[in-house]
């Protein structure tokens, strides 16, 4: 079973001070925060519908903006960094849409998730295909809070900072996720 | 499910409310049962793989690294001496003249106050600099400021043939002028905006343009138009005139979206260009923006030219206009088309993704490595601000460095530019100064 493995490296305190440090020049902080959060920002990108390979490229380019920002990145509590992190993810993937619409069309989430490497359906539980089924059936505005928030630990403040968005809107889109993940996980455990 | 479910399995709920929710749900079994799915879905998402099982390439972050300069890991940065740009010779000053008047008239445009952001704050962008260099940047613009107040004729105007440029070219000078002084109208530049406002409101015609009829006379209506929009002050006979002058823009855009010359029943497709275009459209987005009355199909329709010149790479576009004439040495419009593309882009939903086009536009017309005008460093700069480009980061600074690098700091003219590029000619010294004012201001917000 895969507890949320993100969460705790959430929780850790480690990347505000790391932030700090890499403020002050140091190469191995930054080392450090990118092996630590490149694992969240992958699963951003690939909940944002964003493939496999583009997927790197966008958490190259975020990292890429968040050395270019550090001085602007001020710690302001627990969670802060998770906010300053995934709201320049935001943006990158928003650059990453764009790039796509123009080249073209998006692939289907769906099929973004299936091409994955080494991705085989045989090897999770149907419970596990269901929840993830489930999960890749909400629209993207619902999905990404749920990810932000069941899978990354962020708390609403957090998520309404990193997608800025009003945080009553944050309520609203977790309240009707979770109906509609109950309902779709109700329909197939009956089915 | 109640709205307050969610929030009291997630722990969203303050102290208090929590309390009030759990007395609620201690006596009301439906409430009691939405809370307890709530926790099943939740622990059912917990419990199941994430949806996304794979995981990226452990040595990304060494690739990352290995993009980031090993100077920057230094904690203090040194100062560093930018080299400066090799601005175009004046040595052939009398041949680029002619070439110049020519091109002035299809494919010129200046740098202007285009949407507020510039003055809107310093918002921290990306390309915002440390704050000594922004103090330093300050204390240039405000010398050139001063200079060019220095320089105002006591009828409001900047008189070209005194600085070195073109009397055709007055009304546009004397808007660029005052874009660059309207980003200050404290003390002696607010009574040089003023005397320049009143300049150019007694300039309009009956016909509503700002000028004298000519044959480049839209693209001085097209600066004043924007100068006037920008600048600070409000009066009926202002607001009268800016209404009148937008009029006379949305009436003289061609029907594929551009500018040029005054429509007459010789204009046609090409004398079509980007210079004025930029002017004319930066114009009526901002006056969209403060509510004039303008036509949004006009907006959009310039746009839309603009974006037609990207081509279906997002770089090559027609034979006459946009990108294709951004070669290295054939003219200085290079990064007008990336401006523009931005510039949709900061109004939001572009069909088309500009903004990646006008970032792309910027790197490759950097790496041909011209020689840059002051017109071309404002609109360049006036893109990495907007662009946030990490990457750019250098371009940036080095174009800032080298404008701050060349400014006159002593004898009569302290504070403003050597007119040395290839635009000089025409546009002499009033146009190096305002323009290389307009530029650091951009870079400087």
């Amino acid at each position: 079973m895969q507890t949320n493995a993100v969460m705790d490296i959430a929780s850790t305190p480690t990347a505000e001070d790391l932030m700090q440090r890499v403020r002050g020049g140091s190469r191995q902080a930054f080392l450090e925060l990118m092996e630590a959060w490149q694992g969240s920002l992958y699963r951003f990108f690939r909940l944002s519908g964003i493939d496999h390979h583009e997927s790197e490229d966008c958490i190259q380019e975020t990292f890429l903006r968040v050395f270019t920002y550090r001085k602007r990145y001020r710690p302001s509590g627990d969670g802060s960094f998770r906010s300053f992190l995934f709201r320049i993810g935001r943006n990158v993937s928003i650059d990453s849409h764009r790039r796509r619409k123009r080249g073209r069309e998006a692939l289907p989430l769906e099929r973004c998730l299936d091409r994955e490497p080494g991705f085989d359906p045989t090897s999770l539980w149907c419970d596990a295909l269901d929840v993830k089924d489930a999960v890749l059936s909400l629209p993207q505005r619902l999905r990404l809070v749920v990810g932000l928030n069941i899978y990354e630990g962020l708390s609403y403040c957090e998520i309404a900072r990193a997608l800025e968005i009003p945080l009553g809107t944050v309520k609203s889109r977790m309240h009707h996720a979770m109906l509609q993940l109950r309902e779709t996980l109700r329909v197939k455990i009956t089915a | 499910m109640g709205v307050f479910a969610t929030d009291y399995v997630r722990g969203e709920l303050d102290a208090a409310t929590q309390r009030r929710y759990e007395d609620h749900i201690a006596s009301c079994p439906r409430c009691r049962i939405e809370v307890e799915e709530v926790k099943e879905t939740v622990a059912l998402l917990c419990a199941a793989p994430a949806p996304v099982a794979s995981e990226p390439d452990p040595g990304l972050p060494q690739r990352v690294l290995a993009r980031i300069p090993g100077r920057e890991w230094t904690a203090a940065r040194p100062a560093r001496r930018y080299r400066s740009f090799a601005f175009a010779s004046a040595s052939a000053a009398a041949l680029l003249l002619a070439a110049f008047t020519l091109l002035f008239f299809r494919a010129r445009g200046d740098g202007g106050a285009p949407e507020k952001p510039g003055r809107a704050g310093l918002s921290g962008s990306a390309a915002a600099p440390s704050a000594p260099g922004r103090r330093e940047e300050a204390s240039v613009i405000s010398r050139a400021r001063s200079w060019l107040v220095s320089a105002q004729e006591p009828d409001g105007s900047w008189d070209p043939r005194k600085w070195g440029g073109s009397a055709s070219f007055r009304v546009a000078l004397t808007g660029f002028a005052l874009l660059a002084l309207s980003g200050d109208d404290r003390g002696s530049s607010g009574e040089a905006c003023c005397r320049a406002t009143g300049y150019l409101l007694r300039s309009q015609e009956e016909s509503g343009i700002i000028g004298e009829a000519s044959a480049g006379s839209l693209y001085n209506h097209a600066i004043a138009t924007l100068a006037l929009i920008e600048a600070r002050g409000s009066s009926s006979a202002k607001e009268a005139a800016i209404e009148r002058a937008v009029s006379v823009l949305q009436s003289a855009q061609t029907p594929s979206g551009a500018w040029g010359c005054i429509r007459d029943a010789e204009a046609d497709a090409a004398l079509e260009n980007e210079s004025t275009s930029i002017w004319a459209l930066q114009a009526l987005v901002r006056a969209a923006a403060l509510d004039y009355e303008t036509d949004a199909r006009a907006i959009e329709r310039g746009f839309q030219w603009f974006e037609r010149n990207l081509g279906r790479e997002g770089m090559r576009g027609g034979a006459h206009t946009g990108w294709a004439r951004h070669v290295c040495g054939q003219d200085s419009l290079r990064f007008i088309t990336a401006w523009a593309v931005v510039l949709r882009d900061r109004k939001g939903a572009p069909a088309a993704d500009t903004r990646l086009a006008a970032d792309h536009i910027v790197r490759v017309t950097l790496s041909e490595r011209c020689p840059l005008t002051f017109y071309e460093s404002y609109f360049l700069l006036r893109t990495l601000a907007a662009l946030e480009t990490p990457s750019l980061e250098r371009v940036r600074a080095r174009t800032t460095r080298s404008l701050v690098d060349s400014q006159v700091r002593e004898g009569s003219l302290a504070g403003s530019w050597e007119p040395k590029d290839r635009w000089s000619p025409v546009g002499g010294r009033l146009y190096s100064t305002a323009l290389a004012a307009l530029a650091l201001e951009s870079s400087e917000t």
